[in-house]
């Protein structure tokens, strides 16, 4: 069980959360929705303690994220976007520092496979355009095998085709128990997957149902839409 | 393993790497062409008139101590053998410029032709040092003026051709002063060290369940590894390119080594050329040592680049006797009269760098692991 307790956090005199609190069990999925700069990526930075919390403590089946930081890590994933892939290793070295880093036993060739990137497999990253790289990130999450699984709009700068693959493949994760956080804007696929929707609003979490509420209406009712003043 | 692989992908397959081995290519060719180009006499080098100046000291001391009524056995004092030893060096070496054994050595005996007259014109005037006889001097310049129209000698003004090793020695010690691979050395080793830091592709090894302690031991050991290698196969290169040029090897030649023109130790160009290569290396492994430690305070490239800059240049400065920084000036570990007393000669002073580098290097490590950040 991943938990928040308590959790606060912010920049010199702007306050980003407070007082998360929340559990998210094995084989759920959380959706994360909030406008652009509310504090999304901030809580899941927090969460896997690249950034110390002010308040508060997360821990994953009682390791804490500061304390017990391998056992902590090893049952968690999370790498925000594909800005964070060595541009000069290929797509293969980076599944393969995974699998060896998590002691996974997802094979590498069965993930490119998978995510059909077996064309490019041995191409660096820094050549690669932004889908492919996503899919490169994706992988590695796949050849982790975490138990808990943090994403950060993960179906950015995707076509179609590509955005069903995905799909396709959050559903198999949950299916295998893994917990996911998935931060999007994209409230169709947030409803279709979620089993749960976190609303950040005013620093706070706003915790709903996915099938109690109609995601677009929430949404709209809590951020309200702007007009464009041009 | 996997760690080591994945330490060698990220270190070599960036763009980077090469830059280490083309500096020291510069900086060890640069003085040579220099050289090659300039029109310096050998009798306007700071070593000459530093060598001149051994030797008069020398030959005085001993001298002295000769007329002494009841002086001690000559071989129960070693700093008689010494200075008997360094003597002879010089003898030596004026017995190769006299049986013109290298033509382009030739030019110091024209120099010294040129300086003996100075000082003789001097002392007949009765100005300058008591050091100089003037029977003596003009001893010497008959000499020389001997030695001159007896063997023919070709003087040339300028000083080209001079053997392998000992072009390769001069352009250690006197073209290139030791701060600027070190200046080289914390550049090259800072940015390759904090490369893992700084940046977005921070946050995947940063989050990896894997030992951030041994992420930098692996860097560091396999930047310590790259760098000795570049260090001993750009040296060995640059070596083999004066041997062709020059014709000759010269690795017993005599060498004065003065950076400061007023102090001089005699050696041979290739034991001077084993033991600045051997400092390199050990400072080498410092630097990357030093700079695996600061970067445990800081992920700014800068804020590290210059502190680890401003710990070499201010810790060789200073010169904390035991301190390991202090040994980061090559002069001052060669030769001890040009500055303070170090306890240590080559080459145990090489093995206290490069035993502090490792130490450092564990420690930065250990922090590493306990922090589990990096």
């Amino acid at each position: 069980m991943l938990v928040a307790h308590d959790l606060s956090f912010g920049f010199r005199h702007h306050q980003i959360l407070s007082g998360i609190d929340f559990a998210l069990a094995p084989g759920e999925v959380v959706g994360l929705v909030a406008p652009n700069g509310t504090g999304k990526s901030t809580l899941l930075r927090n969460l896997t303690g690249l950034l110390k919390p002010q308040n508060g403590s997360v821990t994953l089946d009682g390791a804490d994220a500061w304390r017990n930081r391998r056992a902590f890590l090893r049952q968690l994933f999370f790498l925000e976007d594909s800005q964070g892939l060595f541009p000069s290793l290929t797509a293969r070295e980076h599944l393969r520092f995974v699998a060896d880093a998590w002691g996974s036993q997802v094979t590498v060739d069965a993930v490119l496979t998978a995510l059909h990137m077996t064309a490019y497999a041995d191409k660096r990253v820094g050549q690669m355009s932004l889908g492919m790289r996503q899919h490169v990130l994706l992988g590695m999450y796949m050849v982790a095998d975490a138990k808990y699984l943090l994403f950060d709009e993960p179906l950015n700068g995707l076509d179609p085709t590509s955005i069903h693959l995905f799909t396709q493949i959050f559903s198999k994760l949950k299916e295998r128990g893994k917990g996911i956080i998935m931060s999007s804007h994209q409230l169709g696929n947030v409803t279709a997957m979620a089993d749960r929707v976190f609303f950040l609003k005013d620093t706070r979490l706003q915790v709903y149902e996915a099938a109690g509420i109609d995601l677009d209406a929430k949404y709209d009712e809590l951020y309200g839409v702007q007009e464009a003043d041009w | 393993m996997s760690g080591l692989r994945f330490a060698a992908q990220r270190l070599f397959r960036g763009r980077a790497w090469w830059v280490l081995p083309l500096c020291l290519a510069g900086l060890l060719m640069w003085g040579n062409l220099q050289r090659v180009q300039g029109h310096q006499a050998m009798g306007d080098m700071l070593e000459f008139g530093a060598m001149y100046q051994l030797r008069l000291h020398y030959g005085e001391t001993l001298a002295n101590w000769r007329q002494q009524p009841k002086p001690r056995p000559v071989l129960a004092n070693p700093s008689v053998k010494e200075m008997e030893r360094d003597t002879d060096a010089t003898d030596a070496l004026n017995r190769m410029v006299r049986l013109d054994e290298y033509d382009g050595r030739a030019s110091l005996v024209k120099a010294e032709l040129k300086m003996d007259r100075y000082f003789l014109r001097r002392a007949a005037a009765g100005r300058g040092n008591a050091y100089f006889d003037a029977l003596t001097l003009q001893k010497r310049v008959a000499e020389l003026e001997a030695n001159q129209k007896a063997h023919r000698t070709q003087y040339y003004s300028r000083e080209r051709r001079l053997p392998g090793a000992l072009s390769l020695a001069r352009a250690l010690a006197t073209d290139t002063p030791s701060t600027w691979f070190a200046v080289l050395f914390c550049f090259w080793a800072g940015v390759f060290i904090l490369d893992d830091k700084r940046g977005r592709t921070r946050a995947l090894i940063d989050l990896a369940p894997v030992d951030k302690g041994g992420v930098y031991a692996w860097r560091a050991g396999l930047l310590c590894a790259y760098g000795l290698a570049a260090i001993a196969l750009v040296s060995a290169a640059a070596l083999g390119l004066e041997i062709l040029i020059a014709g000759s090897v010269g690795w017993d030649y005599p060498l004065a080594f003065s950076p400061d023109g007023t102090h001089a130790a005699l050696m041979g160009a290739g034991s001077f050329l084993l033991q600045a290569l051997a400092w390199l290396c050990g400072a080498f492994v410092l630097i990357v040592g030093l700079a695996t430690l600061v970067q445990q305070v800081t992920r700014h490239v800068m804020v590290s680049l210059l502190a680890v800059l401003a710990l070499v240049l201010v810790g060789s400065g200073v010169g904390w006797v035991w301190s390991p920084l202090s040994y980061l000036d090559l002069p001052r570990v060669l030769l001890p009269a040009a500055g303070y007393q170090l306890p240590l000669r080559l080459p145990a002073a090489v093995a206290l760098m490069a035993a502090s580098g490792a130490a450092l290097i564990a420690l930065s490590a250990a922090w590493a692991s306990r922090r589990q950040r990096l």
